[in-house]
């Protein structure tokens, strides 16, 4: 053992300790000390020296509580720093002379012990960061409250007013998306926030009610962000009705201010507090978890007669906790009372769901996968047999019953519904209408439809944008609005279904829907069309999506739309996701995405270019056809071109991009399929079509990351691998990009 | 004599409050006075001018006073900076937390014009030693 660096980190710490002055702690130095300390503590567990360990703990302790200045006697604390040090230095010295250490440290940290507030157990020597104080009465704040000074600051207090109504809004809005997700320690964090800014300011401006109110508010979210209680349906209402209560009353400050009798509206606050403490004990009377003296029975810590005595002597003074209690009576350790917490908590959440890494379920849906294919090569090759056994031919098949009922359930696994997607959207709405003074009302339908959870982030971007596009430009102002006979209120609905294996979203909004002319007319002027003859409304909403209708400022005023509408429908592609908009004018306008349910697996069509297999999106194939001789032509600066349904496509011959040997050299002996890109379509001529698959997506392995057209490889059923197109890339790679 | 001529930046994302330690800072006889609305608007603060003393809230969006100090400190230009951590009550994980970090004190709300400028006062008069 080399115990050189506890030496040299004990040194450095007796040299820090000459300068500090308990008396008169000056921080900088006690925190050089105190990460001091905890090094030691690392270090000699690393070496394995517990009682350096121990003393290390100890000492840091009584360090904090000279920091926080909740000791008395300062001149004692001193003295046991003091020694505390010198005894580490004599352990240490002991270690790497001899290898042990024979004194007695028990005496040492028995002197420790008899300081008030500092606990020494066999879990300071064992773990670090167990922190005994979350149970341990709070220690004794110097009173600051003495001489409040009287900030009388009539500009002061109006401020107070404006920003306090304003963070309570804040509070409303998050306290809803926590209730979506009481898991997520950031959104109670965002709770928490504004009522403990209230509360800071409150104190300065002698507004007691008001401070008492936010702090226990505080308390209370704190013990959830804590993980001490678990966030209930009671403790949101409770958070709300606070809420509510704290608008109530810094808005009659206004009234105060005026010189008016401040009117509390009626509100009741002991009540109000009463339900808070009720729900910070854990004492959720709709579920009734057990009480924590009821698990800790259970758990054989404390028999029932102990406990019924510690609850007769907690009722004579109610604000204190059982849990306290116990441990000031010496019957709990704290680190089993924290446990017995945990389990409250535990009881009250949710146990029908847990959460899994995503990775691992990628994984398992790979391997089941895998397993369908490796079954159907199995049934294949069984066919194959002549004399293949009866009862062998029974069990395969109940096997793949098995594994495609499985393989049904795994790709569920990572199924979410949409709701948090929505919510997040109408949030957004909300925002939007606010910021464009339009007054927007949101309906959502089919939250509970499921997509994968992959593809929520995905397509999160894509529909923000669309509903951006939607309030600021299809929405009509609320003068408007009441002008042409409709509600001032606009609507923006957002509904999800599921569809033929696809996610459907629509986004409707009542506006003023899409003005086919205007767009016609710049389509005419930018040159998109010679003429607008035998276009249909479809193809004429989707000149939106074209990037030179979408970018310039001026068609958002033609229009109506067209912000960015081309970025929308490049993310929406990208995920092999399709748009169309329906709309009228005056009435409203629809975009509906179409949107695969998972990125892991692939609709295809599989195709064969001599002995090699290729899989396109089926989503991309517009059609398949065999040309005539004539339909084919070589135009000088184009290459060469085929006339698919009247219109001249570029024709890309797959054999001479991936440099392999056809069957059919010609456009007329092979097929040719039509195939769309946000780029255009163009035709790829194969051999044969094999038929539709869908496959599972496997990624090419690192060394073969990005490969230009090809996205990917699939296990065939016929266990061969066939390479997955990808359509854009193909395109850029023929254009020579 | 401590120097009433430095500049202290002030950060909390309440403004009200950016306003009261103000007020009562002006009490002290300090009168350059910046303000910044979380740790990320400080660091920008820090970055583009002179500060010579950062009183600096605990609880912030963005970036906690915590996370600020850690970054103040861990910036070569800017780790000797006096950083004044105004909390709400003094917790001890959190007040431990900020001395390790190398806090140069800290000071629980509310408080008075006194304490506050007796703090900064002693801060600085410890770095002139």
């Amino acid at each position: 053992m080399n115990y050189d660096e506890i030496i040299n980190l004990l040194d450095i710490l007796a040299q820090e300790y000459l300068f500090l002055d308990c008396k008169d702690i000056d921080i900088p130095t006690a925190g050089k000390l105190l990460n001091n300390l905890e090094n030691i503590s690392n270090e000699s567990r690393k070496v394995n020296i517990p009682q350096l360990n121990s003393c290390a703990m100890g000492l840091s302790q009584v360090l904090e509580k000279i920091v926080l200045d909740s000791i008395q006697d300062k001149t004692k604390a001193a003295e046991l720093l003091e020694e505390g040090i010198r005894l580490m230095q004599q352990i240490a010295d002991s270690f790497k002379n001899t290898g042990s250490y024979e004194g007695d440290i028990q005496e040492f940290m028995g002197k420790l012990a008899a300081i008030p507030g500092i606990v020494i157990s066999e879990e300071i020597a064992s773990s670090a960061t167990e922190s005994p104080e979350a149970n341990i009465p709070e220690a004794n704040v110097p009173e600051a409250k003495e001489e409040i000074i009287q900030v009388q600051d009539e500009s002061l207090m109006r401020d107070f007013i404006a920003e306090g109504l304003e963070y309570i809004e804040e509070i409303e809005v998050n306290i809803l998306n926590l209730e979506n997700e009481p898991e997520n320690k950031e959104y109670i964090n965002t709770i928490f926030r504004p009522f403990h800014s209230i509360k800071g300011v409150a104190s300065f401006l002698n507004l007691e009610t008001i401070r008492d109110l936010a702090h226990s508010l505080e308390n209370l979210l704190d013990k959830a962000r804590n993980d001490e209680i678990s966030v209930t349906p009671a403790l949101i209402d409770v958070v709300l009705d606070g809420a509510d209560v704290l608008k109530t009353l810094i808005g009659g400050l206004r009234d105060v201010l005026e010189g008016k009798k401040f009117d509390d509206g009626g509100v009741d606050i002991p009540s109000l507090k009463a339900r808070i403490t009720k729900i910070e004990q854990g004492l959720n009377t709709d579920s009734a978890p057990k009480k924590i003296g009821e698990i800790l029975v259970d758990e054989g810590v404390i028999s029932k007669e102990e406990l019924e005595k510690t609850l007769e002597a907690v009722k004579a003074t109610p604000e204190k906790k059982i849990g306290q209690a116990l441990i000031e009576e010496g019957m709990v350790k704290p680190k089993q009372l924290s446990q017995a917490l945990r389990k409250q908590a535990d009881q009250v959440t949710d146990m029908t769901t847990i959460r899994v890494d995503t990775s691992k379920l990628d994984d398992l849906i790979d391997m089941v996968g895998e397993l369908v294919i490796t079954q159907s090569m199995i049934q294949q090759d069984l066919n194959n047999q002549v004399n293949a056994d009866k009862q062998l031919i029974r069990d395969i098949s109940q096997f793949f019953r098995i594994t495609s009922t499985l393989q049904q359930v795994s790709t569920t696994l990572r199924m979410i519904p949409i709701k948090q997607t929505f919510q997040r959207m109408s949030r957004l709405v909300r925002d939007l209408a606010k910021s464009s003074g339009k007054s927007v009302s949101v309906e959502l339908i089919g939250e509970d439809t499921e997509i994968d959870r992959n593809m929520v982030d995905e397509i999160y971007n894509p529909l923000v944008h669309m509903i951006r596009n939607s309030v600021d430009h299809g929405l009509e102002t609320p003068e408007e609005r009441i002008k042409l006979g409709k509600s001032e209120k606009g609507l923006i609905q957002l509904k999800a279904y599921h569809r033929g294996g696809n996610i459907v979203i629509e986004i409707t909004d009542d506006g003023r829907g899409l003005d086919k002319n205007k767009i016609l007319q710049k389509a005419l002027k930018n040159g998109m069309i010679q003429s607008e003859e035998g276009l249909t409304d479809q193809e004429i909403y989707k000149f939106i999506f074209l990037p030179g209708l979408s970018t310039a400022e001026k068609v958002t005023d033609v229009s109506g739309r067209g912000v960015g509408m081309d970025v929308v429908r490049q993310a929406i592609e990208k995920l092999r996701g399709k748009i169309e908009i329906e709309s009228s004018v005056g009435v409203g306008t629809t975009f509906i995405t179409r949107f695969p349910l998972t990125l892991a697996i692939i609709d295809g069509m599989i195709v064969k270019v001599g002995a090699e297999s290729y899989i396109l999106p089926t989503i991309s194939i517009r059609q398949a056809l065999r040309p005539t001789r004539e339909a084919y032509t070589n135009i000088v600066d184009k290459g060469e071109m085929i006339d698919a349904m009247g219109h001249l496509m570029p024709l890309l011959r797959l054999y001479k991009i991936f440099n392999i040997e056809p069957k059919h050299r010609e456009p007329w002996d092979g097929i040719v399929v039509v195939v769309d890109s946000e780029s255009g379509s163009k035709c790829l001529l194969i051999d044969e079509i094999v038929g539709k698959a869908e496959v599972v997506v496997k990624s090419l392995g690192e060394g073969l990351k990005n490969i230009k057209g090809l996205a990917g490889g699939a296990i065939l059923g016929d266990g061969r691998i066939g390479l997955i197109i990808d359509i854009e890339g193909l395109f850029d790679l023929s254009d020579g990009r | 004599m401590v120097d009433n001529n430095i500049k202290i930046l002030v950060v909390d994302d309440f403004a009200t409050m950016r306003k009261v330690v103000r007020n009562l800072l002006k009490q002290g006889g300090y009168e350059d006075i910046v303000e910044a609305e979380d740790g990320v608007m400080a660091l920008k603060a820090l970055k583009s001018q002179k500060i010579d003393f950062i009183v600096s809230d605990w609880n912030m969006p963005n970036m906690s006073g915590l996370e600020l100090l850690k970054a103040v400190r861990a910036d070569a230009e800017l780790a000797k900076t006096p950083f004044l951590m105004v909390t709400a009550e003094a917790l001890q994980d959190n007040v431990v937390a900020a001395v390790k970090a190398g806090v140069s004190n800290y000071i629980v709300k509310p408080f008075t014009a006194e304490v506050l400028n007796e703090k900064i006062k002693k801060i600085i008069e410890s770095l002139q030693k």
